[in-house]
């Protein structure tokens, strides 16, 4: 992840406090955007468009609450990395393949599951567990852990 | 004909059933029935098979008989929005749709507003982001 964007996030998280409750709510970073939800099909998780006057996040309201969450994690998550596109959409599995993509769900993973959680994986929570304590995809607690160890957090 | 352009795609560029199956997220097993034609792939798989090809997806589509489902432009667009739709090109009509007419509204609004956005390019957010 680009350092500037990691730092970004870290800002955010301290200013808005995010990480002083669990489950993570975004709500103070998404009340500056429109957020709808929206009867996609599973292909589509979200998309988020950039214009001068709004920044629109459109989420897939099929989906469970712990994907949803995810989903607009990862649209805060483009929007914040400046990513290049003014259009973002989400979908399953680009995170994999995408680097924009991937650094938005890192994004998404940092935002919604706090350093402290992570520490308690292995020793006190499974995965699940804590995906379920947090209300995320248990891959989103996968990649924070992930990205924990590589960048010596653990 | 969707297994023979997968598989002449696949040669092409020098990869195995197996590397090809491993980056599109389908079983070796599954791979080998659709190129022989005994298998027919789901939008879902289309759209990993195009990724991991790095082809056009409305090629697959075209080749696996589902050409009917890709969107032809839609009548009349909104040339402000052919910046975007090339970038949703690889979703389901159904979602393209919702996505194409959130844009139009959003276009419709800064219309209204045309005057008050002397100073904002469409490459800016609005300002104070954070």
């Amino acid at each position: 992840m680009d350092d500037n964007t990691h730092d970004t996030i870290e800002f955010l998280i301290r200013r808005y406090r995010l990480h002083e409750r669990v489950p993570v709510s975004l709500d103070s970073l998404l009340d500056r955007f429109t957020v709808r939800r929206y009867p996609f099909t599973p292909l589509t998780l979200g998309f988020a468009v950039v214009r001068p006057r709004e920044i629109h996040i459109g989420i897939n309201e099929t989906l469970s609450t712990a994907w949803q969450r995810a989903a607009e994690g990862h649209e805060v998550g483009h929007i914040i990395a400046y990513h290049p596109h003014r259009l973002y959409t989400c979908q399953p599995g680009e995170w994999f393949r995408d680097p924009y993509e991937h650094e938005a769900q890192l994004g998404a993973a940092l935002l919604l599951v706090p350093l402290s959680a992570v520490r308690t994986y292995g020793d006190e929570f499974t995965a699940a567990e804590l995906a379920t304590l947090l209300n995320v995809p248990v891959g989103l607690v996968d990649m924070r852990w992930s990205f924990a160890q590589v960048s010596g957090e653990l | 004909m969707i297994g023979q352009l997968v598989r002449r795609q696949r040669e092409e560029r020098g990869l195995s059933q197996e590397e090809l199956a491993l980056t599109a997220q389908v079983s070796s097993g599954y791979l080998s029935k659709l190129e022989r034609g005994l298998a027919q792939p789901s939008a879902a798989v289309l759209q990993r098979l195009a990724g991991a090809l790095a082809v056009p997806l409305a090629d697959l589509y075209t080749a696996a008989g589902l050409g009917h489902l890709l969107t032809v432009r839609e009548p009349d667009l909104d040339p402000a929005l052919e910046l975007y739709v090339h970038q949703i090109d690889s979703l389901p009509q159904h979602d393209r749709t919702i996505i194409i007419g959130v844009l139009q509204r959003i276009l419709a609004d800064e219309r209204a507003h045309v005057g008050t956005t002397a100073n904002t390019s469409p490459d800016q957010g609005p300002p104070g982001l954070f």
